[in-house]
């Protein structure tokens, strides 16, 4: 019976102290150094801006970028060394915070995926006058809590990270205070997320109660060891555990609250909830499964299949369906071929349950993630530059786009086609095949099917905002408007007033500079990008 | 003492709490549900770890933290709540509708930011049509 | 025999287990009062209750320092900030009328027309089968499992920290950061907004 033998375990545990055991858990700040760095980053941002006059507010988003990139930096010198922190004092020895090479990918994608979006935010939060500090400061404790989650290997830790990355997250979404729309976006954001929260937690309890331990090595060797009468109680507690995980990277059923989301949030809060928001949600979600629950692949492997395949499909359907002369079209394409890209993303995490290395089989999530990062927010720069001259961000506002700015519109077409998958946009291509060869590894040929004809779906709504991109010489007689005909029916619409104004800031040019050559870097290096996939993560 | 007892006790309430947040309509009686599920998940979690008795008391301290998340929650809840209301003049979840995705090529606003003339507290007895706006999905 | 209230020993195991089950009931009770009443204010005060309830059983599980933390946290601070959202949202309230006053039916049928949603019956269902299906499981697995309460206090408030501050810590100062941006944040949101802001 598990209770005695677990008393067992801690009477064991209740040694007496000898002199080189310490009463509290050590601490090894260099391992612990990007969370932390991002989080005193955020401390400073804070009392700084009691100190400045609104004139100089913009000093403290170059100061956030700057944190960010210090923290990014600090993961370097971690790469290769399996450093642990917080190790318990007595027992297992287990460790709360690791810095294997997974959490460092991760930790890489969460701070560079931040930096990114600092600087995308540094404009919007001079023109729409977001309250400068607190924007930032709430930013930095997000990425903070982003950046601790992929390292936590207990569950409690993993359910406060989750938490400390998301509440600041409904304060930003909310944060335009005077638009309907930015406050609505909030509410729904929120009360999804914690009815999410609190189901999740109840799968922990579960989880807890049949294993005796929330450490998640220890709970992988107290699963399948667990009492026969706490089976399904142990099943129950798996699959409400992934349940939260599964809401933060908005896998269908639980995608419902991003388009609205992200179209009444600032945009760059937007962004940053597209990749880095994913991304939490994806590696609690790898963590939980891959180093908690492996006893259990049989029952959450077809589970997450099945939710790849309905999440990529219901975001491509719904895409698909968007009209082009919709006010904020443009983000909400955008947010709606997230939804689909978590589904690709999910595909490894599911064909981990079939892999005889698990750590391994993840990797392509990781690999995937790091190129729709980069390609993503790189749109999302795009967006905001042409929504600074159009403020409805329509899809049909960019028309003639190259135009007006040839550089915004081979940007944006570079990006596009990175998530379609197409060359020139190879690293997408590159990324797409990974991803579909994990799921064929796993014998998951259907769902590899089912990828696949959603990536031909999805070439539809990608080539036509590219097409659309590249349309010259608008002008009357172009095509009539059909109302109620899905997909950039009013593309070809009479009365655009010719080329759209662009005008670029200097952060936003960064931006969308930065991300380009990233991708294109990456396009013609794909093995920076492609070796997660093949070096084991664990 | 059975174990029973409190687990079941934590799962009804838990079930009263879901049953809350799908049902209520005014937002802050979905944040009272909301706690409630979490309370019972605080109980489970306290039950555990003295049935275990577990040296490392992972239970009650998840269980502290878990109170120390509602707290904060309810704190940035009623902030967005009181958000709403004052540019909608309601705290009525049905009447959240500029976001829906079925909405004409206009939209709901087009992003406008004028605020509701009227901060009349909402009494319609609308009949709260179909799925619930707030697109509220559980397991 | 000791009669200290707090003592493990205070009372017979059957007399802890039949308190329990009462208090149980009680919490229960309060809870269902909570979702379905359509008075506002009421449904804070039986939260009140409810939440009170679950500190009487946390104290009956012998976790003192939970039982004095939910006492304070929730029953002192959260359900006072409900009561707060509520009356800052102008909840309606049945104002002081007797029912002798014509106007009674509808004032009070104005001031508690939205409380409940219209698809209420489908959150019943939901409800009632998540509840069917969580206590089959969990009846199930704990059908001969005991807690043994008459061993030291499990949750007293040296127990508790000497766990927290040897074992927890890392969660424990991650939550300094949610707190703090919690705070912020609701300051943030609820603050008037500056001229010229979108």
């Amino acid at each position: 019976m598990t209770p005695p033998a677990l008393a067992a375990l801690a009477s064991e545990g209740r040694q007496t102290l000898t002199s080189d055991q310490s009463l509290v858990q050590s601490v090894d700040w260099a391992a612990l150094a990007p969370p932390a760095v991002a989080a005193v980053v955020a401390l400073a941002v804070l009392v700084l801006d009691l100190f400045l006059e609104d004139r100089h507010k913009r000093l403290l988003g170059w100061v956030s970028a700057g944190g960010l990139a210090v923290a990014g930096l600090a993961i370097i010198p971690l790469v290769g060394e399996n450093r642990t922190t917080f190790c318990l004092t007595e027992g297992s020895r287990a460790c709360s915070y690791v810095a294997d090479p997974f959490t460092l990918a991760i930790q890489l994608l969460v701070l560079g995926g931040a930096f990114v979006t600092a600087l995308l935010s540094l404009t919007a939060v001079e023109e729409e006058r977001l309250p400068a500090g607190e924007f930032w400061f709430l930013l930095l404790s997000s990425a903070a809590g982003a950046a601790l989650l992929p390292a936590s290997r207990d569950l409690a830790t993993l359910v406060v990270a989750l938490e400390v990355a998301s509440l600041p997250a409904f304060a930003l979404v909310g944060l335009r205070r005077g638009q309907r729309l930015s406050s609505e976006a909030a509410l729904k954001f929120f009360l999804s997320s914690v009815t999410a929260t609190a189901v999740m937690l109840l799968g922990v309890s579960f989880v807890y109660a049949a294993t005796g331990s929330m450490h998640l090595d220890a709970v992988a060797e107290g699963l399948p060891a667990a009492d026969s009468r706490l089976g399904t109680l142990a099943a129950t507690g798996v699959a409400l555990t992934l349940v939260g995980f599964a809401f933060k990277t908005a896998a269908a059923p639980f995608h419902f609250w991003v388009p609205e989301t992200y179209v009444g949030a600032p945009l760059p809060v937007a962004a940053y909830l597209s990749v880095i928001g994913k991304a939490a949600g994806f590696s609690g979600l790898i963590l939980v499964t891959v180093r908690a629950f492996p006893s259990y692949a049989g029952t959450w492997g077809p589970a997450l299949a099945v939710l790849a395949a309905l999440t990529m499909s219901v975001g491509n359907l719904a895409a698909l369906r968007q009209r082009a002369d919709r006010a904020h079209s443009a983000v909400r394409l955008l947010a709606w071929s997230s939804v689909a890209q978590a589904g690709y993303l999910l595909v490894p995490i599911a064909s981990a349950a079939y892999a005889d290395d698990p750590g391994r089989a993840v990797g392509a999530t990781v690999a995937y993630a790091l190129m729709y990062a980069v390609v993503n927010l790189g749109a999302f720069g795009v967006a905001a530059v042409v929504g600074r001259g159009v403020r409805s961000n329509r899809i049909t506002d960019y028309r003639g786009l190259v135009d007006a700015h040839p550089f915004a519109a081979l940007a944006l077409g570079f990006f596009l086609l990175c998530l379609a998958g197409l060359p020139p946009g190879i690293i997408g291509l590159f990324a797409k095949v990974t991803v579909f060869d994990a799921a064929v590894d796993a014998g998951l040929g259907w769902l590899a099917v089912v990828m696949a004809v959603n990536v031909v779906i999805a070439l539809v709504y990608y080539l036509k905002w590219t097409a659309i991109l590249f349309r010259t010489g608008a002008g009357a007689g172009e095509g009539e408007r059909v109302p109620g005909e899905p997909l950039m029916a009013g593309a070809g619409a009479p009365g655009g007033a010719g080329p759209v104004p662009v005008r670029f800031t200097v952060p936003l040019t960064v931006t969308v500079a930065l991300t380009g050559v990233l991708a294109l870097a990456v396009s013609g290096a794909p093995q920076l990008i492609l070796r997660f996939a093949d070096t084991t993560l664990f | 003492m059975h174990l029973a007892y409190p687990a079941v006790l934590a799962a009804l309430l838990f079930c009263v709490g879901l049953y809350g947040v799908l049902a209520r309509r005014n937002v802050i009686l979905v944040l009272m549900s909301v706690e409630l599920m979490l309370n019972a998940v605080n109980l489970n979690l306290v039950a555990f770890d003295v049935w275990l008795r577990d040296a490392l008391h992972a239970g009650q301290a998840l269980t502290l933290f878990v109170i120390a998340i509602a707290a904060a929650e309810i704190g940035i809840g009623l902030a967005i709540v009181l958000l709403v209301y004052r540019n909608r003049g309601s705290s009525d979840i049905d009447r959240l509708r500029d976001l829906r995705e079925s909405e004409g090529p206009q939209g709901g606003s087009g992003g406008g930011s004028s605020d509701e003339a009227s901060v009349t507290p909402a009494t319609d007895n609308g009949p709260g049509p179909g799925p619930d706006p707030a697109g509220r999905q559980h397991a | 025999m000791n009669l200290a209230a707090g003592h493990p020993g205070f009372l017979s195991p059957t007399g802890v287990e039949i308190v329990f089950v009462l208090v149980g009931l009680a919490t229960l009770g309060a809870a269902l009062v909570t979702v379905t009443t359509k008075r506002l204010v009421h449904a804070a005060l039986w939260l009140v209750a409810a939440l009170g309830g679950v500190a009487v059983e946390y104290l009956l599980l012998t976790a003192e320092f939970i039982a004095w933390v939910q006492v304070l946290i929730y029953v002192g601070s959260v359900v006072v900030l409900l009561l707060f959202g509520l009356m800052l949202t102008k909840a309606p309230i049945v104002p002081p009328i007797t029912r002798d006053d014509p106007s009674y039916a509808e004032v009070r049928a104005q001031a508690t027309a939205d409380a409940d949603s219209g698809n209420r019956w489908i959150a019943l269902a939901v409800a009632l089968a998540a509840a069917a299906t969580l206590v089959t499981v969990v009846v199930d697995a704990f059908r001969s499992t005991w807690i043994d309460l008459d061993e030291s206090v499990a949750g007293s408030a040296k127990v508790t920290g000497v766990a927290l501050f040897r074992h927890w810590v890392l969660p424990f100062e991650a939550l300094s950061v949610l707190l703090l941006a919690a705070l912020v944040g609701a300051i943030v949101l609820s603050k008037r907004r500056k001229g010229g802001e979108r």
